[in-house]
């Protein structure tokens, strides 16, 4: 009976289109952000990820107004940015955090002055926080096409990206090509991040990159495993949050990012408890 | 030699070969800051990365791999840490894992930099017998250090460099109080009375 009612909760919301390309957004975004978030989180890289994020909107505004739609604007923004963020880092002796501060408000400031004078018809909020429940099937192809591209690369490349993260000067001894490497996994990031932006926004991507890692690093203790945890909390977190913002009419992105805050806590609370140093008889 | 800086002047060859074309001979032993110690990694994985190349696209470990991997462990004593994360173990054992990782990839000629940094008196003698039995299978090894402490005992040659090079021989014959001087300039006082088997009195020996 109970497992009946469970089945019709879930499968209830499915009888509208709109929610089955959101549930196939859904599991695309939250695998891919999370798999890139782990590594993204160990190479101290959230601030180039939110920086990214950032710098979308004047491309978007500039996209927008040549009648592009965002999802096909996703791939050409997120390579310009990729190769523009790694090009000034490298290129700068002020710091990375500075380059990546400098360009991360510039370009947002770029992108709001752009959709005033442009008058671009663009909805902020739904740009800023995500509005996976408009997503076209066009929208739903491109996240497909991306997702393949991105883990694609990221399998193919992975023992190189890993070695170059682990070791930079190691694998350049190696003859790895790591400034290749370097602005791959940039780009195949900000892949990622741009192809996610309709399912949580610009501000909260943020959250399904880097949270589902950070959790998922607390309760493995190996790399490998951790990315394939981290995927599963990618995804339950996406699909929970999608669920749980039909059933009680939540905002979806922000309902997502709060899921998978709740599974940090969940695993910080786990970890704390496993790691308690056990009483010994006397 | 490593191909990572360019040459300022001169020439500089391996086996002949410009340092950019005879990477595959150098193995290398970083720095312990210069590695990420953010990544979980299992020691397996640190030393299979001594087996990746520019043309490593498969991201699973072949079995004839596991057996290179498991043999350059046993040889730095570290076969039973194979699963364990590497961040669990000692300043030592990461030098041990490291000089396995160059074990691995079949290198002829091992770099060190400061392999003596990050570990106890202990340990350091530990990494100095696995060095001597790398030497004794035919490889060249070359330490980076500014320990100069008992270097007569660890080294057949040193090459003393302060922007150029002071001296080059046998260290106790050519660690002499000049040239220890031109090596250190003001902080000679410190090693005044430094020499092959004696390490002064502010030593405590």
């Amino acid at each position: 009976m109970v497992n009946t009612v469970g089945i019709e909760l879930l499968i209830e919301p499915l009888k509208y289109d709109f929610m089955v390309r959101a549930l196939i957004t859904s599991i695309f975004s939250g695998i891919m952000l999370s798999v890139l978030g782990s590594f993204t989180i160990n190479k101290n890289m959230g601030f180039m990820a939110d920086a990214m994020a950032h710098a979308t909107l004047p491309i978007i505004a500039v996209g927008v107004f040549f009648g592009f739609s965002i999802s096909s604007l996703g791939a050409p923004a997120a390579i310009v940015i990729a190769l523009l963020l790694g090009f000034i880092i490298k290129n700068t002796n002020i710091g990375e955090d500075t380059s990546i501060g400098i360009i991360f408000s510039s370009f947002f400031a770029l992108g709001f002055v752009l959709i005033s004078v442009l008058d671009v018809s663009i909805n902020l909020e739904d740009l800023l926080f995500g509005q996976i429940l408009a997503v076209s099937t066009l929208d739903v192809f491109v996240l497909f096409i991306l997702f393949t591209i991105v883990l694609s690369i990221l399998f193919i490349f992975f023992k190189q990206i890993l070695f170059y993260s682990f070791d930079p000067i190691g694998a350049q001894v190696r003859d790895l090509n790591v400034t290749f490497l370097n602005y791959l996994f940039l780009i195949i990031l900000a892949l990622s991040i741009v192809g996610s932006l309709q399912t949580v926004g610009i501000v909260l991507v943020l959250s399904m990159l880097l949270i589902p890692a950070a959790a998922a690093k607390l309760v493995t203790e190996t790399f490998v495993k951790s990315i394939k945890i981290s995927a599963l909390f990618g995804g339950v977190s996406s699909v929970t949050g999608l669920y749980l913002s039909y059933y009680f009419n939540l905002p979806s992105g922000p309902t997502m990012s709060l899921v998978a805050s709740g599974i940090f806590v969940l695993s910080f609370l786990s970890k704390k408890l496993m790691s308690r140093p056990k009483l010994i008889n006397p | 030699m490593a191909g990572i800086t360019p040459l300022s002047h001169g020439s500089l060859t391996i086996k002949g070969l410009k340092p950019n074309d005879a990477k595959t001979f150098i193995g290398y032993v970083p720095q312990n800051n210069q590695i990420n110690w953010n990544f979980p990694l299992s020691v397996r994985q640190v030393v299979e990365m001594g087996l990746i190349k520019k043309n490593t696209f498969n991201p699973f470990s072949r079995g004839t791999n596991k057996h290179i991997v498991e043999d350059s462990l046993s040889k730095v004593g570290l076969l039973d840490r194979l699963d364990e994360n590497i961040n669990n173990l000692s300043g030592g054992q990461i030098q041990r894992v490291l000089l396995a990782r160059t074990l691995t990839q079949g290198a002829d000629i091992l770099l060190l930099d400061e392999a003596f940094s990050a570990v106890d008196v202990g340990a350091e003698e530990d990494v100095m017998k696995i060095i001597n039995d790398i030497k004794q299978d035919g490889k060249t090894i070359l330490i980076a250090t500014h320990d100069i402490n008992n270097i007569e005992d660890k080294f057949d040659e040193v090459l003393c460099l302060n922007r150029h090079c002071c001296a080059f021989g046998d260290p106790s014959e050519v660690l002499t109080e000049d040239v220890i001087e031109e090596m250190y300039g003001s902080h000679n006082q410190i090693l005044r009375e430094h020499r092959p088997g004696n390490h002064g009195e502010h030593s405590g020996n």
